[in-house]
């Protein structure tokens, strides 16, 4: 059949490909992530359209292209150009670094305008990627940001001042799931028992309290301990005190936990809190 | 490390997993807000002062046994008051450049940090 009558420029059929672009539609490359070092690459190939009658076919192109993403869990982009023609496949990858799954998020947009206002035609592809998992067409299948198991990650938070209290927040562009925490409270020469207890917040309000049934007292060192799901004890012989939360607690962005020591003297020394949580992007 | 030049905590700006990490100061604990009211910079709301007064007064009627809470320190508990200055490293989105990128500053960062 002669590819004219589709009213197209040869090769109308062009392999099957449904996407066909026009010189103002282009590639929108974003890439939310939160792990350094990670540089993502889109590549694919693309069949240009004949432009005059007189030239020869064209013939099939790879295009390649690198981002390396803030760690900032923000957007970051890149437009790529394609001229006339269609798209045969794409797909991104991580191609240096080590992000887990959970922690680099690409999408591919069809997209008109490289500055200013952007109109996004529409939407190719999205989920997370790895060195080892990338997404693609054809073949991959639309994963949003809080599908999936989310990265497990552990945690070194911050050793709070003497007399200050631990207080981790969950940074912006990120969702957890709090899996467990462990820090530790010495108490200073000044005899008074301390009250330690666990507290989560949105930010301002606190919805989830829980405190070791048991005092400490003056010069000693206990173990404050939160758990998904844990069984509860007071201090063992260990000087370990566990608490639990409730399982599948997400907490997203500004949400905090911490530590609420009643009769607190200005000598107490909590340690950096290490806690493990499940990471997802969200944006 | 950095060490916050506000609350005097540490933190690594790094964790080992390669990710970034966003220090916010905590707010003040009871120790802190007890020296805070004593010493009268922090100012409590009229109705916190009454709450306050109560607690007091309930303390004097009946002072709390040995290992347990007072009822003031059980009020100032419920109270999450930011400290003067307090940093807050999370990111805000302020605006965008010309490729459609995100242009981020910390929320709130009056002091700085100094590397330890």
């Amino acid at each position: 059949m002669d590819p004219s009558w589709y009213g197209v420029p040869s090769p109308a059929l062009a392999g099957g490909s449904p996407i066909y672009v026009t010189g103002e539609d282009g590639l929108r490359l974003t890439v939310f992530n939160s792990v350094a070092g990670v540089t993502v690459t889109l590549s694919g190939r693309f069949l240009p359209a004949r432009q005059r009658s007189d030239e020869a076919d064209p013939r099939v192109g790879v295009f390649n292209q690198t981002l390396v993403p803030a760690t900032t869990r923000t957007a970051s982009t890149i437009f790529m150009s394609l001229g006339e023609g269609w798209l045969l496949d794409w797909s991104a990858q991580v191609t240096a670094g080590a992000p887990l799954k959970g922690n680099t998020y690409a999408i591919l947009e069809l997209a008109r305008g490289t500055t200013g206002t952007i109109a996004r035609v529409s939407r190719l592809g999205e989920g997370y990627i790895t060195s080892n998992v990338s997404i693609g067409w054809p073949g991959s299948t639309f994963q949003g940001m809080l599908d999936g198991e989310g990265a497990i990650r552990s945690i070194t938070g911050t050793t709070p001042g003497a007399g200050a209290q631990i207080s981790e927040t969950v940074p912006t562009g990120a969702r957890w799931e709090l899996l467990a925490v462990l820090a530790s409270l010495t108490t200073s020469a000044v005899v008074a028992n301390r009250i330690a207890e666990w507290t989560i917040d949105d930010g301002a309000n606190i919805f989830w309290r829980n405190g070791a049934n048991v005092t400490q007292t003056a010069s000693t060192t206990n173990k404050y301990i939160i758990s998904e799901g844990f069984n509860q004890f007071n201090i063992d012989t260990s000087n370990d005190a566990a608490r639990c939360h409730p399982i599948f607690m997400r907490l997203t962005a500004g949400f905090r936990f911490r530590t609420l020591v009643a009769a607190m003297d200005a000598g107490d020394q909590w340690t950096a809190p290490q806690y493990l949580v499940k990471e997802w992007l969200e944006a | 490390m950095r060490s916050c030049n506000t609350c005097k905590g540490t933190y690594p700006d790094v964790q080992a997993d390669g990710t970034s990490y966003f220090h916010q100061c905590p707010p003040l604990s009871v120790a802190e807000l007890h020296a805070a009211i004593t010493a009268g910079t922090l100012v409590l709301t009229a109705a916190q002062q009454a709450q306050l007064a109560a607690a007091q007064t309930a303390d004097l009627k009946t002072p709390p046994a040995a290992g347990t809470l007072s009822q003031v320190d059980t009020f100032l508990q419920t109270l999450s008051v930011t400290r003067k200055n307090a940093r807050d490293e999370n990111v805000v989105v302020v605006g965008k450049d010309t490729a459609g990128n995100p242009i981020v500053h910390a929320k709130a960062d009056p002091t700085g940090f100094t590397e330890v």
